[in-house]
């Protein structure tokens, strides 16, 4: 009830001012602009981001268009078109800003979650690097004391086969037996210096007698280069005795490559042993008998050329 | 015949009101004119182009609506006032939008230069 005197009002107010102001039939250039604006809103983003202002718009320009039904071209008219016209415009504005608003949301996402993946693949590769340094390391240190132990039986055979020789030549020092590398290196290592400092002197006491330089290596790596390895080996030895005072032509230097392992090259210990330098004296006939049985189970006895 | 005296009434009083304004003074919507306006201008509707285009129409609108007032035309500087307010309201939206792109840029600029970093 009302609602309906509320309408017959609104009616016969429009229709009153009409009489009294005069107007044209068409409708107004305001309310034409006013539709295409909300025709372009409906098609816009301001449909699906901003349907509350649409919503707004579109009740503004219903009330124009009544408004035109029962007086067009009125003033009341013209002005809620205006007004109309703005809300559809600030519902399409808002539609944009927050479709834009989304779209960065979005990619602050997607970004987040590439960097979470980057860090978690940083993390995996620097611990198999981690794990990997441990396991080199490790290995290093197998091999270290490998050599020590290969060397600690070395020397101990060189004692057992000096005292085997007799106490005639108590005071002399075996000049056979092996000296040993660090893997791929060919410098002498101090225990190697001392080995070969000892054989220097011992050659000083027997003038006349010749040795052989036998250069060995573990079978890492190319056959090619560990035959270069070995000679690099010997030669180094050869060198470390010139020093030392043995004339050069009593040393004689062979390159064995990984040829003539002395022990296995699948563990680090046996590798450790076939990276050496077999001193093999000849050429005199003075010299004592071979070493002893025991000497030569050892895995270090020299080899014939 | 109650309800046509009652609307012929109604009709009397509209036409009056329609060529001469004995309406109250729209104090409340100057009022929420004048806060849109401002609300505009701190958005930065002033700068933006299509932003301070509006802002411009919205203050012109508010001066006319001011005039009307001041000469006892309560109705017609009501909806004066009405257009001046949608005016400034559809600038504050337009400043937002200017505001938000800008922003939006910014953080895929940011985004694009990390993702370099990370990839590299």
């Amino acid at each position: 009830m009302k609602y309906g005197a509320l309408t017959c009002v609104f009616t016969l107010t429009a229709g009153a001012m009409l009489a009294a102001c005069g107007a044209a039939a068409g409708p107004s250039r305001e309310l034409v602009t006013a539709r295409q604006t909300m025709k372009e809103a409906q098609k816009s983003e301001a449909a699906e981001y901003a349907p509350g202002r649409l919503y707004q718009a579109r009740r503004t320009l219903r009330q124009a268009e009544r408004v035109h039904r029962d007086a067009p071209g009125s003033r009341l008219e013209r002005d809620l078109a205006y007004i109309a016209e703005r809300q559809s415009r600030e519902a399409m504005a808002a539609g944009r800003t927050a479709e834009i608003e989304q779209k960065t949301s979005e990619a602050e996402s997607r970004y987040q979650s590439n960097l979470e993946a980057a860090y978690q693949q940083r993390e995996m590769e620097l611990g198999a690097t981690a794990a990997a340094l441990l396991m080199q390391q490790h290995q290093i240190e197998q091999e270290r004391m490998a050599r020590m132990e290969a060397e600690d039986q070395a020397r101990a055979a060189e004692e057992a086969a000096g005292k085997a020789e007799g106490a005639a030549a108590a005071v002399s020092v075996p000049i056979d037996g092996p000296v040993f590398f660090a893997s791929g290196q060919s410098e002498l290592l101090p225990s190697g210096r001392r080995r070969l400092s000892d054989v220097a002197d011992a050659l000083a006491q027997e003038p006349g007698r010749t040795v052989v330089l036998e250069g060995h290596a573990d079978a890492s790596g190319p056959a090619g280069s560990n035959m270069d390895l070995s000679r690099a080996r010997a030669e180094s030895a050869r060198q470390f005795l010139v020093g030392r005072g043995v004339p050069q032509q009593s040393i004689r230097v062979v390159a064995k490559g990984e040829s003539e392992p002395v022990a296995t090259n699948a563990t680090p210990e046996g590798r450790a042993n076939n990276r050496r330098v077999e001193v093999v004296s000849e050429g005199a006939a003075e010299q004592p008998a071979k070493p002893s049985p025991e000497a030569e189970e050892e895995p270090t006895t020299p080899e014939e050329e | 015949m109650n309800r046509l005296g009652v609307c012929g009434a109604l009709v009397a009083g509209a036409v009056a009101a329609g060529c001469a304004s004995g309406a109250a003074a729209p104090t409340r919507q100057l009022a929420d004119t004048r806060a849109d306006i401002q609300s505009a201008q701190k958005m930065g509707a002033g700068e933006a182009a299509d932003a301070s285009l509006y802002l411009e129409y919205a203050r012109h609108q508010l001066a006319q609506g001011e005039r009307l007032m001041r000469e006892g035309e309560a109705q017609k500087a009501e909806m004066v006032l009405r257009r001046a307010e949608a005016d400034a309201e559809l600038a504050a939206e337009l400043a937002r939008e200017e505001q938000v792109k800008r922003r939006a840029q910014e953080t895929l600029d940011r985004i694009n230069r990390l993702q370099t970093d990370v990839s590299m």
